[in-house]
């Protein structure tokens, strides 16, 4: 990114600057239509499927991600193409046809709620817990990103690039709510393909176009036609080995990110139908198909033209430098920015969200007795939206260390992602899934993962005197790791049910699987 | 029981180095018997030819298809604006999922 800075002309400034204010004036457009809680975290159950399916899609792909995502298939391959293509549409598709009608259905606001009324109030709280720090830390993870960023292009200092990014954001956040938060993410998803188009377009013809630049990575030494596979063999030392891209990512891990996700679902939650909240999510699957394309395959251009960069991230910043003409380096930057963006709002409101519905409003009604009036509800999630900014933003510097911290944030993803699957599909799907037993195997199936992230991301002394690691690759650990506690906290949550007694039918009524796709 | 642990947390977080000695520990103490059950998983993986491998995620997408597809007609368009042919979802299911197959049939 350093080199960035120096090769800005006047038209870039332009085009960065033209980019903040319409996001500001298109976020704040729609606080006219905020009159009540719902309006503000459900946009009202107004948004159509196709906003939605981009904005799910913006949100999800990071600024981080345009970098170490293009960098990492530098480095390895297509094989990074697996995590939007495999780790995306399959999920997508469960959840638009299971798990998004349940929770429509239902009512409710958010993931907990939804665990709250199929169990019992403790899975609701310790699920709402971890959510909950999980996405402050990255609201906080990306100001800290936005800020780096706006220092290495326009040279703000690090504080003041947190309060600008914290003031826009905050400023349509907390006016517009969901529909601002959606509808900006539409133009920053619009941003972002362009941007990124231009680079791939741009750097694909520098380098003689697919066939040149398989040419010419295949006579780089030690690159091998693996390279250019999207399934990579077991036992190969490979990153990414099939079976955790196929049975871990394919089925576990990004089903539970999809339909696990407060982000994700509050969106489809928004939609003015369920016909259209379904749609959304293949809508999604739809733009997630470019991802690859469009996000990584430029990593390819840049391993092309630059096959010994000594920082595989850096394959993106060199490409721009080297290919972009001015105006289209603005336009990038934009791209980056708008990523950025996109992701403090989502997690921004969802944050909100959870806070609101699942620890204020019961601890409301406990003590009044009475539930939340509508007006007060709205002006407590603006202040909360405020109130969690201010708080990401005075944390931000202390992830000074971001690119460390994002692994971080990743591990945290799989400590409760195969657990929550887990009690998500046996509380649908089997209706002898009890209170305790969906708890049991959330609380397990999490201090597994923990144990497990422990075992994994460490070698050990082995029995033959010789240093050791529990799994084959140590950096895909976690692709296991998410694989063996989502089927461990299976088989807990179905020993402990076994033994407990379960709901009766009626009051699993809208909640288990016979009685929403069956009945009709 | 909770004095115990209140100090070996408090510990902790005094001593930042502590964890490292801890995860340390568990691994040496767990690693060998989580890794022997491990290992027959991975040799038997090893020694699967690629063909499986395409096989399974053609497979997933195939299987992702079929079951949109026995899923009732009212279920799909329920809220659609429309009954025609161009709401009906599994025909959006089924197309968005055709280019993911093509890629994995193309790519291997």
């Amino acid at each position: 990114m350093d080199s960035f800075t120096s090769n800005l002309a006047s038209i870039d400034y332009v085009i960065i600057g033209t980019y903040m204010v319409g996001t500001l004036v298109i976020g704040s457009y729609f606080a006219k239509y905020i009159s009540s809680t719902g309006d503000l975290l459900l946009a009202g159950r107004a948004l159509p499927f196709w906003a939605i399916g981009m904005s799910i899609v913006v949100s999800d792909i990071g600024a981080i991600d345009l970098t170490t995502g293009a960098g990492a298939a530098y480095e390895r391959g297509i094989a990074q193409f697996n995590f939007d293509w495999i780790g995306s549409m399959p999920a997508l598709l469960l959840a638009a046809f299971i798990f998004v009608p349940y929770y429509w259905r239902a009512g409710v606001y958010t993931l907990p709620e939804f665990l709250g009324r199929r169990y019992n109030g403790a899975t609701r709280w310790l699920l709402a817990l971890v959510l909950l720090f999980f996405m402050v830390a990255n609201v906080s993870i990306m100001l800290w990103l936005s800020a780096v960023f706006l220092k290495e292009i326009l040279g703000w200092d690090y504080v003041y690039g947190i309060w600008i990014t914290s003031l826009i954001v905050g400023i349509y956040t907390a006016s517009g709510g969901l529909a601002a938060v959606v509808m900006t993410d539409v133009m920053q998803l619009v941003v972002m393909f362009v941007g990124t188009g231009a680079l791939l377009l741009l750097g694909f013809w520098e380098v003689g176009g697919w066939s040149g630049a398989v040419k010419s990575i295949l006579a780089q030494p030690g690159v091998t036609e693996d390279y250019f596979r999207l399934l990579q063999h077991h036992n190969t030392g490979t990153d990414y080995p099939w079976p955790g891209m196929v049975f871990s990512l394919g089925m576990v891990m990004s089903t539970a990110y999809f339909v696990g996700n407060q982000a994700v679902m509050q969106r489809a939650l928004g939609a003015r139908s369920e016909w259209d909240a379904k749609a959304s999510m293949l809508t999604a699957g739809l733009f997630k198909l470019m991802i690859p394309v469009l996000v990584f395959l430029p990593g390819l251009a840049a391993r092309s033209m630059f096959p010994h960069l000594a920082n595989s991230d850096l394959a993106i910043p060199s490409l721009i430098n080297h290919v972009l003409p001015a105006g289209l380096k603005g336009l990038m930057f934009a791209a980056f920015f708008a990523a950025l963006m996109s992701s403090v709002d989502s997690y921004l409101n969802s944050c909100v969200t959870i806070f609101l519905g699942d620890f204020y409003r019961p601890v409301h009604r406990q003590v009044t007795g009475k539930s939340l009036p509508d007006l007060l509800g709205l002006r407590l999630g603006r202040v909360l939206t405020v109130s969690v900014l201010v708080g990401g933003a005075l944390w931000a510097p202390n992830f000074s260390d971001a690119e460390t911290l994002y692994d971080s944030i990743q591990t945290l993803l799989s400590l409760f992602q195969g657990p929550t699957l887990a009690i998500l599909l046996l509380g649908i799907f089997w209706q002898r899934t009890t209170s305790k037993g969906g708890f049991a195997g959330l609380a397990v199936g999490v201090l597994l993962t923990v144990v497990l992230n422990i075992l994994g991301n460490g070698s050990f002394i082995g029995a033959d005197g010789q240093k050791t690691t529990v799994f084959l690759s140590s950096n895909a650990s976690y692709l296991y790791i998410s694989f063996w506690s989502f089927w461990i906290s299976l088989a807990v949550t179905a020993a402990v049910s076994l033994v407990t007694r379960p709901k009766s039918p009626e009051e699993l009524r809208g909640l288990v699987y016979g009685s929403v796709v069956l009945e009709e | 029981m909770m004095n115990r642990l209140f100090f070996l947390a408090a510990a902790l977080v005094a001593a930042p180095g502590r964890w490292d000695q801890l995860g340390n520990e568990i691994r040496q103490a767990l690693g060998p018997s989580v890794r022997a059950l491990h290992k027959p998983v991975d040799d038997w993986l090893g020694g699967l030819p690629m063909t499986v491998a395409l096989g399974c995620a053609v497979g997933l997408y195939m299987v992702a298809a079929l079951w949109v597809w026995s899923l009732r007609k009212e279920f799909i368009f329920r809220g659609a604006p429309s009954k025609r042919w161009w709401c009906d979802l599994r025909i959006w299911a089924t197309l968005i999922l055709l280019p993911y197959v093509s890629v994995y049939m193309w790519l291997e």
